[in-house]
């Protein structure tokens, strides 16, 4: 009797972990980088926003005749309260089943270009989404922004990365791989 | 006797949910916005669900306003990255990227709490967010210290 109900509320604070989580999911899907000498591209940067969202692989490089320009637009979406009301008239909403929730997407464009040749563009986009209940929601908005801006550019990272060769010809440092 | 519980109950809901609307000048968007900051309108839509919580909502560590159905307020910020949010039971919060010259436009609304309903931050598109601000009415920083300070 007692083992059963151990095993029915552990079971209950396992739904709760799993309804309250947030998850992230990016695209495009990308191989990992092959282990060898990290790659850095030189450019002038057109860029703004806080450094901490910029992918690391380019490096800021007035006098390079590379212009990368990145930029990324955020979608945001959630339940509306009378719908989360509705939700909340159900039993199940004590024991932590969400009542809504939210989307964050963050879509990101990368533009690497030299005068005189054809540029190449890298995207990137993830989304991040989060179920919320009466006793909580997880992380906020200003987290779930977070989170989608590093997850982008840790995905355009890896895709730069991926594209040493075709970026260090396009910039004509081919010679220095 | 059923009547007269009737006519009290229409009449404290009347009072509570009536006197958490907003009341100032009706909404007149910025023309003359300066040339080195944004400014950002936080408003509340004219709902009457969850009309009875109202909440401060900051700017960083700045007070805007207190936040009440119908309401709205403006915020001029410099360029970058601002953190608008607000607390009940519990915080809700949204960052966004403020341009120099240029609007933005952050919806508050609550979602479900255990006893109080939870601010709930959104960034909404131009026309999504001018349908609702028409409606609004201006709320001042003096108005929101003077609530606090009670």
């Amino acid at each position: 009797m007692r083992n059963a109900l151990i095993q029915k509320g552990s079971l209950f604070f396992l739904l709760f972990l799993v309804v309250a989580c947030t998850r992230v999911t990016v695209k495009p899907d990308v191989a990992p980088p092959q282990r060898g000498t990290p790659f850095t591209l030189p450019a002038v940067v057109a860029y703004e926003g806080n450094p901490a969202y910029f992918p690391e692989v380019v490096v800021q490089a007035s006098g390079s005749g590379v212009l990368v320009t990145y930029e990324y637009k955020l979608f945001y979406e959630g339940t509306k309260l009378n719908r989360e009301i509705l939700a909340g008239l159900m039993p199940t909403t004590l024991l932590g089943l969400p009542t809504g929730g939210d989307d964050v997407l963050a879509v990101a464009m990368l533009t690497v270009s030299r005068q005189g040749a054809p540029g190449r563009t890298y995207s990137a986009e993830a989304l991040v989404t989060r179920r919320r209940s009466i006793f909580g929601g997880g992380v906020d908005k200003t987290e779930m922004r977070r989170l989608a801006l590093i997850a982008v550019k840790e995905n355009l990272e890896t895709q730069l990365t991926n594209d040493a060769q075709a970026l260090l010809k396009l910039t004509g440092e081919e010679d220095h791989l | 006797m059923r009547r007269e519980v009737l006519i009290g109950a229409g009449m404290f809901a009347g009072v509570v949910l009536g006197g958490c609307a907003a009341s100032g000048p009706a909404f007149e968007r910025v023309t003359d916005i300066p040339q080195d900051k944004g400014v950002i309108y936080v408003y509340r839509p004219n709902s009457i669900i969850g009309s009875a919580v109202r909440y401060d909502v900051f700017a960083n560590d700045e007070l805007v306003c207190n936040l009440v159905r119908g309401g709205y307020c403006l915020h001029y910020a410099k360029p970058g990255e601002v953190e608008f949010w607000g607390k009940t039971e519990a915080k809700g919060s949204i960052t966004i990227d403020v341009k120099a010259g240029q609007e933005h436009y952050v919806k508050g609304s609550l979602s479900m709490g255990i006893l109080l309903g939870r601010p709930n931050l959104t960034l909404v598109e131009p026309k999504d967010a001018m349908g609702d601000l028409t409606e609004c009415k201006l709320q001042s920083v003096q108005a929101a210290k003077t609530e606090e300070g009670r």
